[in-house]
């Protein structure tokens, strides 16, 4: 027989205190007496006796208060050993009981494993991007991040990460806020040269950068101020911690010596601690002082001029001074020395906000100036933040089926229970016990969880966060906690009702009812978990599809070019002696020897990018005093080798493409694009037409075609005006900066690792040369929809299998408990298909009632996400349709196995069981 | 002084008791008389401490306790020795014979 916890008890003799007491009174009273007795059959007298007994003993009330002190005692421990012990046989038959129904066991483990999965891999990405400071940075409230916020024509207020050195300057020398100011910039280089030339990430930054963000170096030590000098031969380098294992095998004694930055010579000083990569999150390789190396990556002008805006500024703000405070006189100091340089920035605003992103600015934002909030953070911070939520929205649904299946558990034990209750175990008893239970469902399930998720963020940081310095384990104890916290919660709420329901059950009625007892069937809580369940898949199916459909329309989009197959190539010649035409002699070498590569269809030269780099030049028509329906916008100008059309595969619309013919001397050209051509020319033909590029006093170019609209800097971008000159006629542009554009007529890749040899060995004294397809080059743009997609897919998968499971669950319970109706209806003709429409109706009401719920509320919640979608309204109906359709089928098929079992019904053999 | 000898007896008085239930369960009162008769009430204990004794002896499971009736039909509670009680037992009157000894070759008078 079985042992049947909390049953014991009954044939317990259970000591109290107060019987405790009562046992050492009685004991001691009847030693007394038995020694009294003694003495006085010796022949002393009966007060004698008794006195006499007392002094034997000792002092009689001393002993007593020790033996019921040490009788106390005993009866708490026993019952704490006694609570144990309950507490074990609870888990012991908690345990019975999983083994007894595995498929129940392994659908709750698993849909708590999944949920909890999703939420603890979340949870520990946002809280490494929003809760917690960079590693190593002083969380004090003063430490701050310094964001600019400026209002462009129509008044939308665009948030700025970056600026210029005189303005990081004015910034530093407002002594009214600043108790230390510090930049850093980041930029790739090259580490050696040649064929052992590597790319690495450097952050140049000022001398005061360390001290101001509190850190230590790991060895050696930082460089500081006296070092950030421009006169500085050999400027000090620290190395981070990573690439002094990776690239130095964790040799200390590379301290002290020197390595070889774009060519430049740099002494070791230091080594960052594990994980330090300055206020934000992105991996830097080296540390090198700002001011001595700035002339290396920058612009000469980097010093005075305020057009550059690269510079990121940590700050810590006087302690004294209140943060709203800070922003005014910041703000006033900025806004005065860009009117003293005659800069339109003079309407800047300076917002000092948190170096823990989730914090925000945490000040209370002066009248006019929107709140930092989500500007604040980074792009993957908001889109962790939503997936957060979604993650969330899993775990409700985990939440709700768990308890549906814990309902239907019990209701299918009430009879058991009953039982247990008339054997006299307490109801308190009972719900200890089935919360037991529920707590081997959370252990079980969050160490599940803990492994799935572990496996969640390892994925998650390699495919989406990559960008990012991951040096923490992928779970941590904060993970770990949150795992557990969550496991926990989520059984107790999907456990508590069940468990109440179990200990109020009505003990005669219960046990008169057969377990075909029909009555009883589904809880009105039951039910509306159902359609919760249902509603909440709605939620994340239509977020998942409008995502999806983002997604390909960003992907099928016309950018103006054929994507597939070009590689773009460059690498860094400032290196290369500055004789006259040494840069161009370079660039054409370099192109000849592209179109040596076999497999190489053609093969041009840019100035700029798309996706990353434009320029612009002064622009002027003949004949029109100012051009208006530019808007500020543009034009955009690039440069290119006659070819460049037919490398990346733009289409000209009217007119002709370069031809070879159009060389320096013959008659300049441009080609515009649509979108120029509409605003310029509305009504009439732009070909033929004079520009006149960068002084109204030169000779004019005349446009001679018109290519289609082209994307310049954003996928999200109204198009802008942009046109195309010749390198050969277009002079003005410096020689360095130059791309390679090459189209492959094979396989890319092969072409892309020939480009690069090429690159590498055509001048074996540049730096590491960049190779890749104009597909990465957009990669980037299409990340935060493939995220967007590839999560709320995951998810509103997850979500629909968990629902469909716990619909089946309930229907297949609802059926076995419904056998004997189910026979008498069948045995009164009710035809298989009768029943079957009778079963997959009511579970399909359910799934419609979740739909119309969940359309509600996916209705009113979708357009907040609608700027993280693309070319999609956010209330989509054809997306609706479709999860309307897939949810309906999913509802139906889990009906379906059910109810064709129910459909099978023999009358005879259910009515003879009885 | 009385301190002292307390001290001296804590464990010896737990041998005692644990000696005395050899013979049989006895209540508190037969193990303090069975004591006081084979001693002639040479070591002078409080029968108070015999209960102290033997409630702590029961904590250390070396003694059972039952609650039983006299031939008068008083409630009485009994003890008894478990296997526990008669090892410890054993071990601690070898440990006291090896003591005794020891003292006493020293205290014999040199020869």
């Amino acid at each position: 027989m079985q042992r049947i916890p909390g049953l014991r008890r009954l044939f317990r003799h259970e000591d109290t205190v107060a019987r405790v007491r009562r046992d050492v009174d009685e004991e001691i009273t009847f030693h007394l007496d038995a020694v009294t007795a003694e003495l006085v059959a010796g022949g002393m007298s009966e007060t004698d006796a008794r006195r006499e007994a007392e002094r034997r003993f000792g002092n009689v009330d001393r002993h007593r208060t020790n033996l019921r002190d040490e009788g106390r005692e005993r009866v708490t421990r026993a019952r704490w050993r006694l609570r144990v012990e309950d507490f074990v046989g609870d888990l012991r038959y908690a345990a019975r009981g999983l083994v007894r129904e595995p498929l129940f066991a392994v659908g709750a483990i698993l849909t708590l494993g999944i949920g909890i999965a999703a939420n603890a891999t979340m949870f520990g990405v946002i809280d490494r991007l929003l809760l917690r400071p960079p590693p190593h940075v002083r969380d004090t409230p003063d430490m701050s991040l310094v964001y600019l916020q400026r209002p462009d024509e129509l008044s939308r207020i665009h948030t700025q990460t970056s600026t210029s050195w005189p303005d990081f300057a004015t910034l530093r020398d407002s002594s009214g806020v600043v108790a230390s100011a510090a930049a850093f910039w980041l930029i790739d280089g090259s580490l050696e040269g040649g064929a052992d030339a590597q790319r690495v990430r450097v952050g140049l930054a000022t001398g005061n950068f360390f001290t101001t963000l509190g850190a230590q170096a790991a060895r050696g030590r930082w460089f500081g101020p006296a070092e950030d000098d421009p006169t500085v031969t050999e400027p000090p380098v620290v190395i981070s911690d990573g690439l002094w294992r990776t690239h130095y095998a964790s040799d200390a004694a590379i301290i002290g010596r020197t390595i070889h930055l774009n060519r430049r010579t740099f002494t070791v000083v230091g080594i960052a601690p594990p994980g330090f990569h300055g206020p934000q999150l992105r991996r830097v390789d080296l540390w090198v002082p700002m001011r001595a190396t700035a002339g290396e990556f920058m612009a000469t002008d980097w010093e005075t001029s305020r057009d550059w805006y690269w510079l990121r500024m940590v700050v810590r703000r006087k302690a004294e001074v209140p943060p709203a405070l800070a922003n005014e006189r910041a703000t006033l100091a900025h806004q005065l020395a860009n009117r003293n340089a005659k800069k339109s920035d003079s309407l800047s605003r300076i917002v000092f906000a948190s170096v823990v992103p989730g914090r925000g600015a945490g000040t209370t934002a002066a009248p006019g100036v929107t709140q930092m909030g989500q500007s604040g953070m980074s792009t993957q911070g908001r889109i962790a933040a939503w997936l957060a939520g979604v993650a969330g929205v899993v775990l409700l649904i985990v939440c709700a089926n768990l308890a549906n299946l814990l309902l239907s558990r019990a209701s299918k034990r009430r009879r058991e229970i009953a039982v247990r209750l008339a054997m006299g175990v307490r109801r308190g008893r009972l719900v200890r016990q089935l919360l037991g239970e529920t707590l081997l469902l959370a252990l079980a399930g969050g160490t599940l969880g803990l492994l799935l998720a572990w496996w969640g963020t390892m994925l998650m940081r390699r495919v989406f966060l990559s960008e990012l310095a991951w040096e923490t384990p992928a779970i941590d104890a904060r993970v770990a906690l949150f795992t557990l916290g969550a496991s926990l919660l989520t059984v107790l709420v999907a456990g508590l009702a069940p468990a109440l329901l179990a200990s109020r059950l009505d003990l005669t009625s219960a046990l008169k009812s057969a377990t075909r007892d029909g009555g009883h069937r589904r809880t009105k809580l039951q039910r509306t978990l159902l359609v919760a369940q249902a509603a909440l898949s709605v939620v994340l199916l239509v977020g998942a599809g409008l995502f999806v459909r983002s997604l390909r329309n960003v992907a099928s989009l016309r950018m103006g070019y054929d994507t597939e197959n070009v590689i773009v190539a460059g690498i860094d010649v400032s290196k290369i002696a500055a004789e006259p035409g040494a840069f161009k002699q370079f660039w054409q070498d370099a192109a000849e020897r592209m179109r040596g590569i076999p497999g190489v269809a053609s093969v041009s030269l840019a100035v700029t990018t798309p996706f990353e780099t434009s320029w612009s030049a002064d622009f002027f028509i003949p004949g029109r005093d100012s051009l208006p329906e530019l808007r500020g916008d543009g034009p955009y100008i690039n440069v290119v080798s006659p070819e460049f059309l037919a490398t990346m595969g733009t289409r000209v619309t009217r007119g002709r493409g370069f031809l070879p013919t159009d060389v320096k001397g013959a008659e300049p050209v441009a080609v515009i694009n649509e979108e120029m051509a509409a605003r310029l020319w509305p009504t009439e033909s732009p070909l033929g037409r004079c520009i006149k590029v960068g002084s109204d006093t030169l000779p004019c170019t005349t446009i001679v075609g018109v290519m289609e609209n082209t994307y310049r800097d954003d996928i999200k971008e109204t198009t802008s005006p942009q046109y195309l000159l010749t390198l050969d006629q277009a002079t003005f542009f410096e020689g360095r900066w130059r791309t390679l554009f090459v189209r492959a007529a094979g396989d890319p890749a092969m072409v892309a690792a020939q480009v690069r040899e090429q690159l590498q060995t055509l001048r074996p004294d540049l730096p590491y040369a960049s190779v890749r397809t104009m597909e990465a080059v957009i990669a980037p743009q299409l990340e935060p929809w493939k995220l967007g997609a590839t999560m709320f897919g995951l998810f509103g998968g997850i979500a629909l299998v968990v629902a469909a499971i716990g619909l089946y669950a309930v229907v297949a319970y609802d059926v076995s408990q419904r056998w004997h109706e189910l026979g008498v209806r069948s045995a009164l003709g009710a035809r298989p298909r009768h029943i079957l429409g009778l079963i997959v109706g009511d579970g399909v009401r359910h799934a419609l009632l979740g739909l119309a719920v969940g359309a509600a509320i996916t209705w009113w919640i979708a357009p907040r996400a609608a700027d993280m979608l693309f070319g999609i309204a956010p209330r989509d109906p054809v997306t609706f349709g479709v999860v309307a359709g897939v949810l309906l089928t999913a509802a139906t098929i889990a009906c379906l196995m059910p109810a064709r079992r129910a459909s099978r019904v023999a009358p005879a053999e259910v009515l003879r069981s009885d | 002084m009385a301190a002292d000898t307390l001290q001296l007896l804590q464990g010896t008085l737990d041998v005692l008791v644990l000696k005395t239930l050899t013979w049989g369960p006895n209540h508190g009162y037969g193990v303090a008389r069975w004591i006081r008769d084979t001693t002639d009430d040479a070591l002078a204990i409080e029968d108070g401490a015999l209960y102290t004794s033997l409630h702590r002896l029961e904590r250390r499971g070396m003694v059972q306790s039952e609650w039983g009736a006299t031939e008068e039909g008083r409630r009485v509670k009994q003890y008894a020795i478990t296997a526990d009680g008669r090892r410890a037992m054993r071990a601690q009157a070898e440990q006291w014979q090896r003591y005794v000894s020891a003292v006493a070759k020293v205290l014999q008078p040199a020869s």
